[in-house]
């Protein structure tokens, strides 16, 4: 068939680009400002000014969300949209679908900067947004996926370079993990229940919470990187072929590494381990993209003294190798063992997001700012002083999250000479990291003014000069490409897909079944390195594929699919509820009373009080996961075991203690301590910045909707009767009363409906089986 | 089964496989179309804009 020749002239639909330009700006203002407030807050328990609406439980997720969707998000749009009409030398395929995307995209953010001051939480990290908002999302999601296959479609050169597949692989990827990890049944219109519940919910929302911060914060950052540094450095990028090692390498690798969240808690081991070794691959295609990143500025590394795009770029693509040190560093189980739930991940993160992500979006704007309104910036000198400012800030908080982290996990570990707690009170860690928590603000604060400076300076840089539109000139040769079932065929994937199949067998089958795979290992290995070197017809199989989208797409969507797989499929088959006659083992071990049949659902007053737990965001401060070492089963009681959460939905472990963890307080302290505690956790607690809650005191529950949510549960697998479910309002008032009862003896006077009873009901029965509250 | 020898096992294998792919790769010099593509990001757009933009305006910093 003959090739078709065309010439024309494209203009590129910059106009969403500058929208998106200028929602980054202002979503970076608002994501940090937050980040602020809270860490405020940490450092001054009053900030928390005495508000539901603005205590630390309820803006954290609103910071998470606007720093990670809102900031990164439209930083990254803005770049997928304005790269990939140059890469393709075409417009966006639709104008309609690209204003579409944008407006609904800030509109989920204003939905989200309502609700989660509100409390309307699914109670789940980075995945809080409630149901209607989740449906907004899916819908936007797609807008932007067929906009961008669409556009795909329409290219005007053969091939896809290396930033559109790491897009391709962010707009599939993110769609799998969004979709699975919020399939849910709501109660109301604003509250809904998880169907995954326990370990199956921590399994899922981390593969989910994991990759997103691969496929949201790291593949398409990737991607701007591939193609603005070059740009930036006016040099092609160091290596194509390590980019192409380094994008199914990573692809690949990242989505197996979601259990790192999870270890040493009631996760399966052999999950954990998956986790650890995948995570700790994969610093080797990490640290490859970021030398194939440095690398590219060679012969231009003078730049470095006099542009500020580069200074930017540099460091942001230092940090993405510092901080994917940092992440397999923290996989490894012993490691994790001292880092996890301190402030050692907090300042991980953030490394990422404000090193990597944030001076990426800083170089990106600055380089792109003056070109989208055909001018020059305002300012280099105030883009300068943003740089120093701004890697002052990190700096200065993620050393004091380190420090503080460290010294947070060595105190609580600490025994003395006859093996016990040298700190047995919890608050002694937190008093100790209070001066690394005031640097943090101030590390923040500087961040956050370097942007401010940045949004001043584009402004200007905005004002002085004028919108244009870029334009190209095509000379279209649209080649026809391979069929999408031969390259299906191509060796590449017949090889690769044997050998991670074969892997994959290998830890399912018994010791004859390993010899076998390990036979059939060799032999595949050997025989595709004969091919490799007898074959010259195959040598650009990579080059056909990437000038085919589907092909393309399909591959990277089989890439992420297997890791997913593996891991989720076997945990969520398996049946969570224990054997009956483990649960009456379970009774007579523990004749005390306090660990008997863990399997038993909620009380409907529980019930109440653990979705007001989940809608004050306290999983942001307290894990519910007592992991198997000594110092934690000393410090909080028996280690946490499977089986005790397979009704709890959505799952609470956490991810943090900057207080306790709560798994065994049922019991531990009576209903006037927690009621105390709540109305001013200073008078239990001597040092503690947790926020008080005494407006639970005054607001009553709607124990109408008890029922409903029973109901729902009841679907999702927890067993409740019709019985239960009829008498849901009155046993939960019942329960109620029993609790006012108990408290109007020490003199306190509170409804037997309103949540701080339910509160109460619900921190009691953790970590142990039902009883009457005495 | 001892997860960590077997993984360690396959990552051998993986790595060793993957280091001669890509050496017979090298070999056979398939380099024309990375190094197109990788100048792709070079071009400019073709209304009147400067190649320098972070250059201030005379007065501008």
């Amino acid at each position: 068939m003959q090739d078709t020749v065309s010439t024309r002239q494209v203009v590129y639909n910059d106009g969403v680009v500058r929208a998106f330009s200028i929602a980054t700006m202002i979503w970076s203002a608002v994501g940090m400002l937050v980040g602020v407030i809270v860490a405020t807050q940490l450092s001054f328990w009053q900030a928390n000014l005495g508000i539901e609406w603005t205590s630390f439980g309820r803006l954290r997720p609103l910071h998470t969300n606007a720093a990670i969707f809102a900031f990164v998000g439209n930083m990254m749009f803005a770049g997928v949209y304005h790269s990939t009409q140059r890469l393709l030398k075409t417009r966006l395929a639709s104008n309609a679908l690209s204003w579409a995307h944008f407006w609904l995209y800030q509109l989920i953010i204003v939905g989200a900067t309502v609700t989660l001051p509100l409390g309307l939480s699914q109670g789940k990290e980075y995945a809080e947004l409630i149901w209607p908002i989740d449906l907004l999302v899916v819908v936007t999601w797609v807008v932007f996926a067929v906009n961008f296959f669409w556009t795909l479609a329409r290219r005007n050169e053969k091939n896809l370079y290396v930033a559109i597949w790491f897009y391709i692989a962010t707009i599939i990827t993110i769609a799998v993990l969004y979709i699975v990890n919020n399939i849910q049944i709501p109660t109301s219109l604003m509250h809904s229940y998880s169907i995954f519940t326990g370990v199956q919910d921590a399994l899922v929302q981390w593969w989910y919470g994991h990759n997103a911060v691969a496929f949201f914060l790291t593949t398409p950052i990737l991607g701007i990187m591939y193609y603005y540094l070059p740009k930036a450095a006016n040099r092609p990028v160091y290596s194509y072929r390590l980019s192409v090692v380094h994008f199914w390498s990573l692809v690949f690798l990242y989505i197996w590494a979601g259990p790192h969240h999870l270890l040493y808690t009631a996760l399966p081991d052999w999950a954990q381990t998956i986790g650890m070794i995948f995570s700790i691959m994969l610093w080797a295609p990490s640290w490859g993209g970021m030398l194939n990143g440095l690398l590219t500025l060679r012969g231009a590394w003078h730049k470095f003294t006099t542009d500020p795009v580069i200074k930017f770029f540099i460091v942001a693509v230092t940090f993405y190798g510092m901080s994917t040190f940092e992440g397999p560093l923290l996989s490894i189980k012993s490691v994790s063992a001292l880092g996890h739930y301190t402030d050692w991940i907090i300042g991980h993160v953030h490394s990422g997001v404000l090193g990597w992500n944030g001076f990426m979006a800083a170089g990106m704007l600055y380089w792109m700012v003056p070109r989208l309104w055909s001018t020059k910036l305002h300012s280099v000198k105030l883009a300068e002083t943003h740089f120093w400012i701004g890697t002052f800030g990190i700096l200065l908080y993620v050393v004091s999250m380190w420090v503080s982290g460290i010294s947070q996990g060595l105190y609580l570990r600490a025994l003395d000479a006859d093996g016990f707690l040298l700190y047995p009170d919890f608050i002694e860690s937190l008093i100790a990291s209070k001066f690394l928590y005031q640097m943090r603000l101030i590390g923040g604060l500087a961040y956050l003014t370097g942007f401010l400076l940045m949004i001043g300076n584009l402004w200007a840089t905005i004002r002085q000069g004028k919108a244009v539109d870029g334009t190209v000139e095509v000379t279209g040769v649209t080649k026809n490409s391979s069929s999408f079932f031969s390259l299906m065929k191509g060796a590449p994937v017949v090889y690769s897909v044997l050998l991670i199949a074969l892997s994959c067998v290998m830890f399912f089958v018994g010791v004859i079944g390993t010899a076998i795979v390990v036979a059939a290992l060799v032999v595949v290995t050997v025989s595709a390195i004969l091919y490799a070197k007898q074959s010259k017809k195959d040598h650009a199989w990579h080059d056909l594929v990437e000038g085919h989208p589907m092909a393309f797409t399909v591959l990277v969507l089989v890439a992420i699919l297997i890791g997913g797989l593996v891991e989720i499929i076997p945990t969520v088959v398996t049946s969570q509820k224990i054997p009956d006659q483990m649960a009456e083992i379970t009774a007579l071990q523990n004749e005390d009373g306090v660990y008997r049949f863990m399997q038993e659902p909620y009380s409907p007053l529980e019930v109440e009080g653990r979705d007001i737990y989940v809608r004050e965001g306290c999983y942001t401060c307290h894990s519910q996961m007592v992991r198997p070492f000594r110092h934690e089963t000393l410090r909080y009681g028996e280690y946490s075991r499977v089986e005790e959460f397979i009704y709890d939905t959505p799952f609470q472990w956490g991810s943090k203690r900057t207080g306790p963890d709560l798994h065994r307080v049922g019991g531990r302290y009576p209903n006037q301590w927690h009621y105390l505690h709540m109305m001013d956790p200073r008078d239990i607690s001597s040092g503690s910045i947790m926020p008080d809650y005494a407006f639970m005191k005054d607001k009553s529950v709607d124990f109408s909707k008890t029922a409903k949510k029973m109901s729902v549960l009841r679907t999702i697998g927890v067993p409740y009767t019709d019985e239960q479910i009829e008498t849901a309002a009155a046993v939960a008032l019942s329960q109620g009363e029993l609790i006012a009862k108990d408290l109007s003896g020490a003199m306190i006077d509170i409804e037997p409906n309103s949540e701080m009873a339910a509160m109460i009901a619900y921190l009691q029965r953790l970590g142990r089986g039902p009883q009457e509250v005495e | 089964m001892d997860v960590l020898k077997v993984t360690v096992f396959i990552s051998l294998i993986l790595a060793v496989a993957g280091l001669v792919l890509f050496v017979s790769r090298v070999k056979q010099g398939d380099l024309e179309h990375g190094d197109r593509l990788s100048l792709l990001p070079l071009e400019e757009d073709e209304h009147p804009d400067n190649d320098d933009n972070c250059e201030p305006e005379a007065n501008g910093s």
